[in-house]
């Protein structure tokens, strides 16, 4: 799925002109541009789909990349370009709900601060006994 | 969570750096392939300009159509016809705007910003200056 956000990400800030018809009028403002969207969108997505490639803030980012995959499918309505979006839309929320596993850097983090955690209660248990 | 915290920090940093140093090398490799095109094209910029062309709102006017459409920006007429089947964005996007001046101007203005003007410049050819004052006349 990152790999997916990386490429879309990467293609979108390397050649945004390519992508500027499908940002709608609405979205439009005097100060951010079409192609300025494009960029800001691409740049979120390639933070995003490292964050889920090495599994930082996992679920966080999954549920964000969803939301946004869902308004773009919503957006483009129902064409074989929006199906696939929703379809993609769908897979990353089963990231977020799914949540954390062990290969990801917030279970080892986690784990990590878990076990600091414990030895720090347990000096603390041993300094009360000795007292 | 503090080196979580650091970790992400770092991951943003190396990809706004990443992708301002990415567009700083685009536009100066797009001002590079501009300058020699337009110095490629001076001669017949410079044949046209000759001849002194001056288009009034109403020729203007008459070149709206998806074969045969000109447009006017900041005073001057091009012939985009032919880069109309290779706009992004689909042709029908831009054919409501063939044969206008300052409903083009906004609607290119509104979706590309000031800085995709030299491309404009690059992909039209230029036909003349727009007659401001012939239009108010006529």
């Amino acid at each position: 799925m990152s790999i997916v956000f990386l490429y879309f990400g990467y293609k979108q800030v390397s050649a945004p002109d390519t992508w500027i018809s499908f940002v709608p009028d609405a979205v439009i403002t005097s100060t951010l541009t079409a192609n300025n969207l494009v960029i800001l969108n691409g740049i979120l997505e390639l933070i995003l789909g490292i964050f889920l490639l090495i599994g930082l803030y996992t679920r966080f980012s999954a549920l964000v990349l969803s939301i946004k995959l869902l308004l773009i499918a919503y957006s483009i309505g129902l064409s074989p370009l929006g199906i696939r979006d929703f379809a993609l839309a769908l897979a990353t929320l089963s990231v977020f709900l799914n949540g954390i596993d062990n290969y990801t850097l917030d279970h080892k983090l986690s784990k990590h601060a878990k076990q600091k955690k414990e030895l720090v209660e347990e000096e603390t248990e041993e300094d009360f006994d000795e007292e | 969570m503090k080196s979580k915290l650091l970790i992400a920090a770092g991951i943003i940093i190396l990809v706004v750096l990443g992708v301002f140093f990415l567009r700083t090398n685009q536009s100066g490799y797009q001002t590079d392939t501009q300058i020699s095109a337009e110095s490629g094209d001076t001669q017949i910029d410079q044949e046209q300009v000759a001849q002194k062309n001056t288009i009034p709102l109403l020729e203007l006017a008459k070149h709206n159509a998806l074969d045969d459409c000109w447009i006017a920006y900041d005073k001057k007429v091009y012939d985009i016809t032919s880069f109309l089947p290779r706009h992004p964005g689909t042709p029908e996007k831009i054919l409501p705007y063939c044969g206008s001046a300052s409903e083009f101007e906004r609607a290119f203005v509104k979706q590309h910003g000031t800085s995709k003007v030299s491309n404009l410049m690059k992909v039209g050819t230029f036909i003349g200056d727009f007659d401001v004052m012939g239009n108010i006349n006529n």
